[in-house]
């Protein structure tokens, strides 16, 4: 089965489309969602209504920290990120703020885990941003091949047969084989607000029976998003960062 | 993992296994045939036993990783890897004659010969370099030759592949590698240079054309360091028929630092092939 996996969505309707269009290109026989639908972005209502319609058609989505905030979850967050929370609660109709509280922290397909961040206490949000954290993530699972977003930095885990990590930086669009006698965590990079230096949106295919991991980037009319962004009067931070990809 | 008993006439995924062609440390060699498949095959599985260095297995997977992705004539063609849950192998092309290790028996050979040999391994590892792997195990047991002529580097227990992950880099802290041919970065552990592969080339035509190793053939890591700071002694004091531009040639790839090597590969092919173009300075002398 041929996974389609996204990531920190951040209501960016545009690098969504994008995004959905290269993996329908791909053929992809199932989406994963790994969670923050909204926050940040300038389209939470559109972009929470697609996915739930995606949702319904049987891909699978999960809670980020800023969709539990978006619904009222109390949250420790930075200014800029709890301003755009304040923004976007009044703009969830009913229906989308309903969709949102009743995301799973994890799913599992197979003999693979999705979690929005560490997977070892998934509602701490804890970020997985070296080979310890991952280290963490990895020794609290069964699972063989675990995939997290939260980071908005694509990276690759792999523990080894002497229990240490290693950490691969992957290369788009070169598959990296996720052998199955070591456990691996896949960090997603993010469609709607990545942070790696690219501004092109970031996602990635799985294909669970070659076990090959591939990185995939779409680009988009990112200073579009980043205009909107200004239009409704959000943080100007916000819509820098996604010109710049950081 | 399930341990088969593997024998001449027992079926695995398909190949009808037959000779033991060889039984090394890491890993045996079965001829293997498939139905309906003319060609000649090589089956290698690893030999994995409890209490056995981890190395032997990183390294059989670290193969079946990057061997897939290698194409052209400079490689032996990958057919088919095996699951570890049941038995690990990799079945690829078998290729006719020998390696160049019989040939140590001859040594010293006119440098002429030598820089042939050099010419033919650099377009090899130049091919290599281009998708993105770097051999780091160059020696003469690992090179074959096709009857065309081409030059064909087999073993990737030891390689790296720039874009995907090196099982092989946090999992041990000894340096692995062939002892007389290991460049010095790979002697502290670094396993990303391709210029490692040129520093090989270099220690396979000194020994080649002199007869003696540069750095001899040091057990312990300490041995294996001096590479960093004890020149090898110019070619042409221990043969001085060798000529100048042979001489700077082979000392050029032996350079501590990599930078001060050829770039590429093509660029040693180059000047291998056309001795009358290289730039003579102090390493000649």
């Amino acid at each position: 089965m041929l996974l389609g996996i996204i990531s920190d969505v951040h209501a960016n309707e545009l690098a969504l489309d994008a995004s959905l269009a290269a993996l329908e290109r791909l053929k992809v026989d199932r989406l994963v969602v790994l969670g923050d639908v909204v926050g940040y972005g300038p389209d939470p209502e559109t972009v929470t209504q697609r996915i739930a319609g995606l949702v319904s058609q049987g891909a699978v989505c999960l809670m980020g920290n800023h969709d539990a905030a978006a619904v009222g979850a109390k949250a420790s967050m930075n200014d800029t990120a709890a301003a755009a929370i304040a923004w976007t609660r009044p703009r969830l109709s009913e229906a989308s703020r309903q969709f949102l509280s009743g995301l799973p922290m994890t799913a599992t397909i197979e003999d693979v885990l999705f979690v929005h961040a560490d997977a070892s206490h998934p509602a701490d949000w804890i970020y997985v941003l070296d080979a310890a954290s991952a280290m963490q993530s990895l020794l609290a699972v069964k699972a063989r091949v675990t995939f997290c977003g939260h980071v908005h930095r694509p990276q690759v885990y792999c523990l080894t047969a002497t229990a240490k990590v290693i950490a691969h930086t992957p290369v788009t669009g070169t598959a990296v084989p996720l052998s199955p006698q070591r456990q691996w965590l896949a960090v997603a990079g993010a469609v709607g607000q990545p942070r790696d230096g690219n501004p092109a949106a970031s996602f990635m295919t799985y294909d669970t029976a070659t076990r090959d991991l591939t990185f995939l980037r779409a680009t988009y009319d990112y200073k579009a998003t980043a205009q909107r962004i200004r239009d409704a009067g959000l943080p100007e931070r916000l819509a820098e960062r996604l010109i710049n990809g950081t | 993992m399930a341990k088969s008993k593997l024998e001449t006439g027992s079926v695995l995924d398909g190949f009808t296994i037959g000779n033991l062609i060889h039984r090394g440390g890491m890993a045996s060699l079965w001829e293997v045939t498939r139905e309906g498949d003319p060609t000649s095959c090589l089956m290698k599985i690893p030999v994995l036993q409890e209490g056995e260095d981890p190395a032997a297995i990183v390294s059989f997977e670290m193969e079946q990783m990057i061997m897939p992705r290698l194409k052209g004539p400079h490689v032996p063609r990958h057919i088919a890897n095996g699951d570890f849950a049941v038995q690990p192998f990799i079945v690829m092309e078998r290729l006719a004659g020998e390696t160049l290790l019989p040939q140590i028996d001859n040594v010293p050979l006119p440098a002429e010969k030598v820089a042939a040999i050099g010419a033919g391994l650099a377009d090899a590892v130049e091919a290599l370099h281009r998708q993105g792997v770097m051999h780091l195990d160059i020696k003469p047991s690992n090179i074959m030759f096709r009857p065309t002529g081409e030059t064909v580097l087999i073993d990737y227990g030891l390689a790296h592949h720039r874009d995907l992950p090196d099982l092989m880099q946090e999992e041990f802290r000894v340096p692995y590698g062939t002892a007389p041919y290991m460049a010095p970065e790979q002697v502290m552990g670094i396993r990303s240079d391709p210029r490692s592969d040129i520093f090989a080339i270099g220690c396979l035509m000194y020994f080649f054309a002199t007869g003696l190793r540069p750095f001899g053939d040091p057990q312990k890591l300490k041995g294996l360091k001096q590479r960093l700071w004890r020149d090898p002694v110019p070619l042409r004091r221990l043969k001085p028929d060798i000529p100048p531009w042979f001489q700077e040639i082979v000392l050029r790839c032996l350079e501590v630092k990599a930078g001060r090597r050829y770039p590429t590969p093509a660029q040693l092919a180059h000047d291998l092939r056309n001795p009358e173009q290289v730039q003579l300075t102090a390493r000649a002398s």
